[in-house]
């Protein structure tokens, strides 16, 4: 019996909270022999294993890096609280799930950055693997720290504990990375040289080669390369031939149940819609579809190699996919026989929708969801969100005509330009849905109607129209939460509707981090320091610490939040070019102000300027904003 | 058709809890397109049910799990779906062997009548030269009175007469400790239960981690008609045959 060797003692693994999130040999896990390989990578999520895992773009990544015969690419997670003391406590170093080698000797670490959030758990993985978390202490002696995702659009407020940022899709640019990093290894170039000569690679970012300068107010004034062959403007990465490139054959599965315990299978990347809150709306313009032939081989063999029992459509609005009828009846036909479960998140209510949910789901035990983001039509003109009300009651109808008698509606509180009416409309919308169901003769009905109205409070982001706003603060966003609560109560169907909201701290220092600058890694420092941590977890969400921690370093956060930002001011992500202009973001700002819809991509050609990466819909359109 | 698969689980196989192995079985046999019997209804679960859960932190050679399977299924294929399921399974938690049943044969769960153990000190551990003799002398003794912890209350109990066999080995200074105990539904001795009291008595600290528990496999009484449990001093009125016979 060859027993793999494991980093943690039995005694450890037994005192801690599910012991298989640190043991590794998932199913599909990829076996290499680390002395015989150049690159050693690191891929993490900086959250706990079951959030990690259930990521499409570390399995993508995972298997990508793997495809190199001269790379063997790891994972590590966050480990959770528990184990988290341990390792501090006995100085262990963490280690990766594959190996189980100390992070510390690899080459790379890849960190994704998913939400905010999560920064103080990128200091806890730094710190854990003993490895320096600030990028200027670091030698060849430790990895090159590496981040990407979404967060890094704006890179600023961690910019200092990373050495590169890859900004945009990871299938384009990576091999030219890994082979610079070879070739300056072998050649004894210094780190300082090797991570200059990186950011000459398009999409790489590499914080230490530019110069940042603030005026006296605090607002940015410029930052400009140091160096020579560092560009001004790092520019977004994107993968345009998604039916002929990297996709997982063979996804990792683990042991234990994880949020996505299922295949995923991602349709198409960006959206047509332009939602004016929608940051991701933005970045990953323009639209891109998989062919048809490609999703169905990759389903097959995904749902061969992995045994799972349950196949998922993944992108910003799936409805908008020009074959989504063809790829759900064909997994229907295909493996319903096989009792293959087929989840469909994002989808638009209607006739297509309705026919295929009553067929895969069962009607009593599912709910159907809206998102109409506001309660007045005013309010979701503002936003372009291009859902009116005649279509949420019209889709709602249908569905209480075929058994439903669950609604779940998300909102938003605090969006721009937001009145107490808007607000109310939300009640009455709610109202008027239940209203509706109670239409239908007694003897159809499916029990009582249950709505569920669920509010966020809107942050706003950078690369979005609404990036010049101010963010309400914390006390707005409770008075208004109480005030929609009151309305709510009013209602004739006040007890068939369920109110529940987010956390109004936590979003405003989401607000602080998405828009933030260089100054604020320090803040991050010091609440990390004062144990901040899961901050994404509201029971670990230690409010009063990072109220300290900014009292302690001076920044305040109504800079970041609370103003309102000239039309030409300077942003900190501003050297980041996304395709989209910020003419564009501005001109639909004022379309929001009043209250003036666009078009989607598919009706007409509204010029955001991400035509240069030439999508599909932006054929001969590719001109500026 | 039922059947019976025999499996084992070590390494680091054995920090997964039950369920978990439940789920790992469910996809391995996807991945081969073993023919397991889905229950009938909205959300149909494939038909499977484990002799005995084998607690986290524990190794076996001989776990047994039940399963239900269609037509598909033919018993002089069962060597070809072995290798098949093994290519379907990591090298630390497989199956080894397939036993037929017959259709109206009980669920394992409620015949499993006994175990038998192999426990030693990792070599983590401390060493302690020479507790494996006096493990067995311990053992050995006319009566071993314990408080046995049920959900609802603690009670005194005498576990002696559900020690079926006791004997201690020696390999290369490796000692260790061989035992049958009486295990199943009705009355389950666990082998930790027997280490924390011999520690407690022989002034020792105890530690579970301390010491690796091994299942080498399981027994059902084929004389036992109602599934009653009998004492070690009803040794003629046993007849144990591994999970692992066809009977």
């Amino acid at each position: 019996m060859n027993e793999r060797r494991l980093a943690l003692s039995d005694e450890i693994l037994l005192s801690v909270e599910k012991p298989a999130r640190y043991i590794g040999n998932e199913t599909n896990m990829v076996k290499k022999n680390p002395k015989e390989v150049d690159i050693r990578f690191c891929m993490c999520f900086p959250d706990v294993y079951e959030i990690g895992m259930s990521h499409l773009g570390i399995q993508i990544l995972y298997d990508m890096f793997n495809q190199r015969e001269d790379t063997y690419c790891e994972r590590v997670y966050s480990p959770w609280v528990d184990l988290d003391t341990i390792m501090r406590e006995q100085q262990i170093p963490l280690f990766a799930l594959e190996s189980q080698d100390p992070i510390k000797s690899f080459d790379f670490l890849g960190i994704t950055i998913q939400y905010e959030m999560c920064y103080t758990n990128i200091l806890q993985v730094l710190e854990l693997s003993q490895i320096p978390i600030h990028a200027e202490e670091r030698t060849w002696e430790h990895p090159i720290v590496i981040g990407g995702g979404p967060c890094t659009y704006n890179p600023e407020p961690i910019a200092e504990f990373f050495d590169l940022f890859y900004i945009g899709e990871g299938e384009t640019v990576y091999d030219q990375l890994l082979d610079l990093y070879k070739e300056c290894k072998h050649n004894q170039t210094s780190r300082k040289e090797f991570l200059r000569l990186a950011a000459g690679i398009e999409g790489i970012y590499v914080p230490s080669c530019y110069e940042v300068t603030y005026r006296e107010d605090g607002r940015l004034a410029s930052m400009k390369p140091m160096y020579e062959g560092v560009p001004a403007t790092v520019k977004k990465q994107v993968e345009t031939e998604l039916s002929n490139t990297f996709y997982p054959s063979k996804p990792l599965v683990p042991y234990i149940k994880v949020t996505q315990d299922r295949v995923v299978l991602e349709i198409q990347r960006g959206c047509i819609r332009g939602c004016r809150f929608c940051q991701a709306g933005m970045l990953y313009r323009p639209v891109r579809e998989r062919s048809l032939t490609f999703l169905k081989e990759k389903a097959r063999m995904m749902l061969a190699s992995t045994g799972h029992e349950e196949i998922s459509l993944s992108s910003l609005s799936s409805s908008d996919y020009t074959h989504l009828p063809e790829l759900v009846y064909f997994l229907m036909d295909e493996f319903r026989e096989k009792g293959i479960n087929i989840s469909l998140p994002s989808l638009r209510i209607d006739a297509f929708a309705l026919d295929v949910m009553s067929k895969v789901q069962d009607v009593r035990k599912s709910s159907l969801t809206f998102a109409p983001e506001a309660g007045s039509q005013r309010l979701r003109n503002v936003i372009n969100k291009g859902l009116t009300e005649e279509m949420i009651r019209k889709g709602a109808m249908d569905a209480f005509e075929g058994g439903w008698n669950r609604v779940k509606l998300y909102f938003m509180l605090g969006l721009p330009t937001e009145q107490e009416d808007d607000i109310e409309q939300i009640a009455v919308l709610a109202d008027k849905i239940a209203r509706d169901y109670y239409t239908i003769p007694k003897e159809k009905r499916n029990g009582k109607v249950s709505i569920v109205a669920s509010s966020s409070f809107f942050v706003p982001k950078p690369f979005t129209p609404f990036q010049w706003c101010a963010m309400d603060d914390a006390q707005t966003f409770l008075k208004k939460r109480r005030f929609l609560l009151d309305k709510i109560k009013e209602q004739l169907n006040q007890k068939s509707i369920r109110y529940n909201s987010h956390d109004a701290e936590l979003s405003v220092l989401e607000g602080v981090l998405a828009r933030g600058d260089r100054k604020l890694s320090t803040v991050i420092e010091h609440a990390y320091r004062a144990g901040c941590c899961f901050d994404s977890w509201s029971e670990f969400f230690k409010n009063e610490a990072w109220e300290e921690a900014f009292q302690q370093t001076g920044i305040t956060k109504e800079f970041y939040t609370s103003r309102k930002r000239e039309p030409d001011e300077c942003f900190p992500w501003d050297f980041i070019d996304i395709g989209v202009t910020k003419n564009f973001l501005y001109r639909e700002y004022q379309n929001a102000e009043k209250e003036q819809v666009t078009p989607n991509c598919k009706i007409s050609c509204s010029g955001c300027g991400a035509g240069v990466f030439g999508g599909v819909l932006c054929q001969g359109k590719g001109g500026q904003a | 058709m039922k059947i019976r698969m025999k499996f084992v689980k070590f390494g680091s196989m054995k920090f997964l809890g039950h369920l978990d192995v439940m789920r790992y079985f469910q996809k391995a046999f996807r991945r081969c397109d073993f023919p397991v019997a889905y229950s009938n209804g909205y959300s149909p679960h494939p038909q499977m049910s484990f002799a005995s859960p084998l607690g986290v932190g524990l190794t076996s050679e001989g776990e047994y799990l039940d399963v239900c399977v269609t037509d598909d299924y033919h018993p002089e294929d069962s060597q070809e779906w072995i290798e098949r399921i093994q290519n379907a399974m990591n090298e630390e938690l497989y199956v080894t062997k397939i036993i037929e049943r017959n259709e109206d044969a009980k669920p394992s769960m409620a015949l499993l009548a006994a175990a038998d153990y192999l426990i030693w000190r990792k070599e983590t551990a401390p060493k302690w030269n020479g507790w494996s003799d006096e493990f067995v002398q311990w053992g050995s003794q006319a009566s071993i009175v314990v408080i046995k912890k049920t959900k609802k209350s603690e009670k005194e109990m005498d576990i002696r007469p559900y020690i079926y066999e006791l004997s201690s080995m020696k390999d290369e200074g490796q000692e260790s400790v061989a035992v049958q105990l009486t295990s199943g539904s009705v009355l389950n001795i666990k082998p930790e239960l027997l280490l924390e009291e011999f520690c407690r008595i022989t002034n020792r600290e105890y530690h579970s981690f301390d010491f690796q528990v091994h299942r080498v496999d399981m027994f059902q009484d084929i004389q036992a008609e109602k599934g009653e449990i009998h004492s070690n001093l009803e040794k003629e009125q046993r007849k144990l045959v591994s999970f692992g016979e066809t009977v």
